[in-house]
């Protein structure tokens, strides 16, 4: 009966959010301006935007955890690194998603290039690891990344991101493939304290998501963020804290009317600039 | 002189210049912006008008005013009103307007929005009125307005009173309308006013209507007082705190424009509309020592009802509904009339101190006969009974970028059972999160036993009861030509609703891109997606169940005003409904407008031509017309076919104003209209209003 349940609570939730089977979104920042993240650039941008990490100037650490609807099989742990070298910056990151009974976990590295001012690219390769036990085994699947971020004026970006450009089979014996994602985004600048983001995400398997998001900070080491996606509607709220300007704690939540809270956090260690 | 010094004096030119343009068109912008916001086809927007009419002739001293004033106009938001109050206090009485462009949350579009209301002057508005000068210095105002039925209607056959007397799709009086209105004001301090109207199919000085007109509304005011702000006498308006208490006029909804999600009480104002029942008659005061203030209130009039006799009990009479309407036509809307008195006494006493303020108010609202509607699964916790009261607290505070505001409110009723003594309670904040964006938040939780008759609480439903909501909105602004607005809000409803067997839930957003790139050029589009549950149309099994309907509405605009004299305003719109029971359906409607103002002629001239052409009724679409000074019309369109109408102004004789105005549909594929006592033959319906008005 348990089973059952779970079974179908996972089913309901599979088919209103995009996760697992190849891309979540990460990080407590992006989750509360609602994923509105392909303009963003911190460590991050790593499961966001590979084009957005070449406007790294000085390397980044971070780890997240995310709890959807507060059901424990529900939830992600994830990584991310990014090291700016003489040329471009190299990164790489890690995600997990699920419990004993389905698990899903990606893991991969990429590099991205700032081509001038006005435009960086980025690409990444990951691979993938889903995990059924109960006989049916686990797959192991590469996938490849892309982005790219151009600048149209100092304060207003635009980016654009696809996940698994390569459209990547899960297995041979039946067309299943991991799912695709092409993001397309904009961020304007209007102060040092706001920030505001606007995206368009499309899921191969689902209607299209528009997302926008809001990053203010009333101070300078903290900041309050709120964002709202359509499709289905999901409205998020968080913080942030910069500790010594090194040390970034980032929590919050998106809910949904349906389904309820998705607490989210992410430790960031970056270098001062 | 600096180069910087001359670009600022070029700035302030301009911007001094802009000004320079068309009275009315700021006001008549702002009721456009108000009436389509409501959605609805019959709503008096008097007291919007004539507020900014006042302020206009009165403009308001920025070096006096401590905000209230402002907050009226409803143009300005409470952080650029609690930045403009704090430069005086740091800086000093303000020298010229210009001033205002240093403020942080001021831009000049803003500036450009108020300037013709406000006003910087050194000396301080003398109030001290004497009785000659009233005389000599007052207006008087004088509105004559006719309005008749232009096709036969069913209810208009020429049938015997035998016939009247046994039905109720006949009406008794002849199918025009007529208004009028004389008032008297001085300033803002004095307003004396008698207004009349009959509707359509009401008698006139017979049967049920000796005294000629249908309904007459008389007023009294006074205000200006250092300790009595304001008395009125008559028929009034009373506002309070943020409309979940009590409430008597309308108020903004869900707007595109944020700042209307904060309502601004005007605790007392003259009554000079014609809705006959969203109003207080009697006598009322608004008194003010220091920081305190005290509003008083108390209201005696009758509503139309009807009553049923309870032979269980002595054959003691009790009513079973209410009837709004305000309409006498019928055998049965006769017998309704003035069917239960409705007796209010009510107090409102803040406190205030700078921009920190409170309210608690108590409000009695009984009948002289118990008011008991039928028990329905939905309506069970709505009020019955005799008596009814409501305590409420509100409160509002600027801190430096921010303003809070919000209400609490408890109800009883006389039985004193758990039932009908809910809580409601509403708390919001705006904040300028740059001087380039604003955003918005707004919270409520109205319970479903929580009553009031009269509020306006923020809520998607139409009453401050049974919902629970979050909305949040922003205003942002790119550059001189691009802004943006938007706002989304996720609500709840506890309890069943009328048309919804089930406790419901939805959401809805807009989002509205905005290019104006100067004063005479602007478009605009609009998305709008609203969801929400009701009851579905088929489905199998005993239990009704509820689905999801879905909502969009696609509006793309331009205005342009091409010269001194003409302005083009074109609009496409579309809405599409979605729900399992009942499909996809749409709707769309293409207007075209043209107006001519030219300077020096006598005459103007609205024009419009439109197309409509809907699947159903549900998926008609609204739309403001250009209507005679006071006459409002949105109406709904729908179905198929065109609409066109003429309106022309005509000033004469220096105090006279004519205004004519024509308008007709013209359906495809249809040979009646309407259905029952408003039904036409024909597939044509037109209207026509003729209004004289004279100022002296």
């Amino acid at each position: 009966m348990k089973i059952r349940l779970l079974v179908s609570i996972v089913g309901l939730v599979s088919s209103s959010f995009v996760f697992g089977q190849g891309w979540q979104p990460v990080g407590s920042r992006s989750r509360s301006m609602a994923d509105a993240s392909v303009t963003l650039t911190d460590v991050w941008s790593y499961h966001h935007n590979p084009a957005a990490l070449a406007k790294m100037e000085k390397w980044g650490i971070g780890i997240a955890y995310e709890n959807r609807f507060l059901l424990k099989e529900l939830q992600s742990q994830s990584f991310s690194v990014a090291v700016p070298l003489k040329k471009g910056v190299i990164s790489a990151g890690m995600q997990s998603f699920g419990y004993t009974q389905f698990r899903s976990m990606k893991v991969g590295m990429g590099y991205s290039l700032k081509l001038s001012e006005l435009f960086c690219l980025g690409v990444q390769m990951n691979m993938h690891q889903l995990r059924l036990p109960q006989g049916y085994g686990v797959s192991w699947n590469a996938t490849g990344e892309a982005g790219l971020l151009a600048q149209i004026t100092p304060v207003w970006n635009v980016g654009f991101a696809v996940v698994n450009f390569t459209r990547t089979k899960l297995s041979d014996y039946q067309e299943d493939r991991l799912t695709t994602v092409m993001r397309l985004g904009t961020s304007y600048r209007f102060s040092k304290k706001l920030l505001v983001a606007g995206e368009a995400e499309k899921n191969i398997d689902y209607p299209i998501r528009a997302k926008a998001g809001i990053e203010y900070l009333p101070a300078d080491k903290f900041a309050i963020r709120t964002g709202f996606a359509t499709s289905p509607i999901e409205m998020n709220v968080g913080f942030g804290y910069a500790f010594n300007n090194q040390f970034l704690l980032d929590f919050g939540t998106a809910y949904n009317q349906k389904l309820g809270w998705s607490p989210n956090v992410s430790f960031t260690y970056q270098l001062k600039k | 002189m600096t180069r910087a010094a001359i670009v600022i004096i070029f700035l302030l030119g301009w911007t001094f210049q802009s000004f320079a343009q068309d009275k009315s068109e700021i006001i008549q912008q702002r009721i456009e912006f108000i009436s389509e916001l409501y959605q609805s086809e019959n709503i008096d927007l008097t007291t919007f008008i004539e507020q900014l009419n006042y302020y206009y002739e009165h403009p308001i001293n920025l070096n006096y005013t401590e905000g209230n004033e402002l907050e009226e106009i409803g143009l300005l938001t409470s952080i650029q009103i609690s930045d403009l109050l704090l430069h005086r206090k740091l800086f000093g009485k303000y020298i010229t307007i210009y001033e205002l462009q240093s403020l942080s949350y001021w831009d000049l579009e803003t500036i450009e929005l108020v300037r013709p209301f406000v006003k910087v002057d050194d000396k301080l508005d003398n109030i001290h009125i004497t009785f000659k000068e009233a005389l000599e210095q007052g207006k008087f105002e004088t509105f004559l307005r006719y309005q008749p039925t232009m096709e036969h209607k069913q209810a208009y056959d020429n049938v015997p009173d035998s016939v009247k007397a046994t039905s109720n799709n006949y009406y008794y009086g002849n199918s025009d309308r007529y208004y009028s209105r004389f008032r008297y004001t001085y300033k803002t301090n004095i307003s004396v006013g008698v207004t009349a109207e009959k509707d359509a199919g009401e008698q006139f000085f017979k049967g049920a209507q000796k005294k000629g007109f249908d309904f007459y509304s008389a007023h009294v005011f006074f205000k200006g007082g250092k300790y009595i702000r304001s008395v009125a006498l008559g028929d009034y308006q009373v506002q309070i705190g943020q409309g979940v208490t009590f409430w008597s006029s309308y108020a903004f909804g869900k707007t595109s424009d944020i700042a209307t999600a904060k309502r601004t009480a005007i605790p007392l104002k003259a009554y000079t509309s014609v809705d006959e029942s969203r109003f207080m008659r009697g006598v009322a005061v608004d008194l003010a020592y220091k920081r305190f203030g005290a509003l008083l209130f108390a209201s005696s009039k009758k509503v139309d009802a009807s009553s049923v006799s309870d032979s269980l009990y002595n054959d003691l009479e009790f009513i079973s509904t209410l009837d709004l309407s305000g309409l006498h036509r019928t055998n049965r809307e006769i017998s309704k009339m003035n069917g239960l008195r409705e007796n209010i006494a009510g107090a409102n006493l803040t406190y205030h101190q700078g921009l920190f303020k409170v309210g608690l108010s108590g409000v009695y609202q009984g009948y002289d006969k118990p008011y008991l509607k039928a028990v329905k699964i939905y309506n069970q916790f709505d009020f019955r009974g005799q008596h009814h009261l409501n305590f409420g607290m509100d409160y509002s505070y600027n801190y430096k970028n921010v303003a809070i505001f919000g209400e609490v409110s408890k109800a009883y009723n006389d039985n004193l059972s758990s039932m009908n003594s809910g809580w409601a309670m509403m708390h919001g904040a705006l904040i300028s999160l740059d001087s380039r964006m604003s955003f918005g938040l707004v919270y409520r939780d109205y319970q479903r036993d929580y009553y009031s008759f009269y509020n306006a609480g923020f809520s998607e439903g139409s009453n401050t009861q049974n919902e629970r909501g979050l909305y949040a909105g922003f205003k942002m602004k790119f550059n001189t030509a691009w802004s943006m607005n938007g706002y989304v809000d996720l609500f709840k409803f506890p309890w069943l609703k009328y048309g919804v067997d089930a406790p419901s839930q939805g959401h809805e957003f807009l989002i509205q891109p905005i290019y104006k790139p100067n004063k005479i050029f602007e478009i605009y589009f609009r998305f709008r997606q609203q969801v929400r549950e009701n009851n579905a149309s088929n489905y199998a099994g005993a239990v009704t169940p509820i689905e999801p309907n879905l909502q969009r509405n696609y509006r793309f605009n331009l205005s342009y005003v091409i010269n001194e004299a003409f302005t083009f305003k074109s609009r496409f719109e579309m809405v599409t409904i979605q729900s399992d029971s009942k499909g996809f359906q749409k709707g769309m409607i293409f207007t075209q407008d043209l107006l001519w103002k030219p300077k020096s002629s006598p005459i103007d001239l609205a024009l419009r031509y439109a197309l409509f052409d809907t699947d159903s009724y549900d998926t008609r679409l609204y739309s403001f017309e250009n209507n005679a000074l006071y006459v409002f019309a949105v109406p709904a369109y729908y179905y198929q076919g065109s609409r066109a109408y003429i309106l022309v102004r005509y000033s004469f004789l220096r105090h006279c104003d004519l205004w004519v105005r024509y308008g007709v549909f013209l359906y495809n594929n249809r040979s009646v209209i309407s259905s029952g006592a408003e039904q036409i033959n024909g597939s044509r319906k037109s209207d026509l209003v003729v209004q004289l008005r004279i100022t002296f």
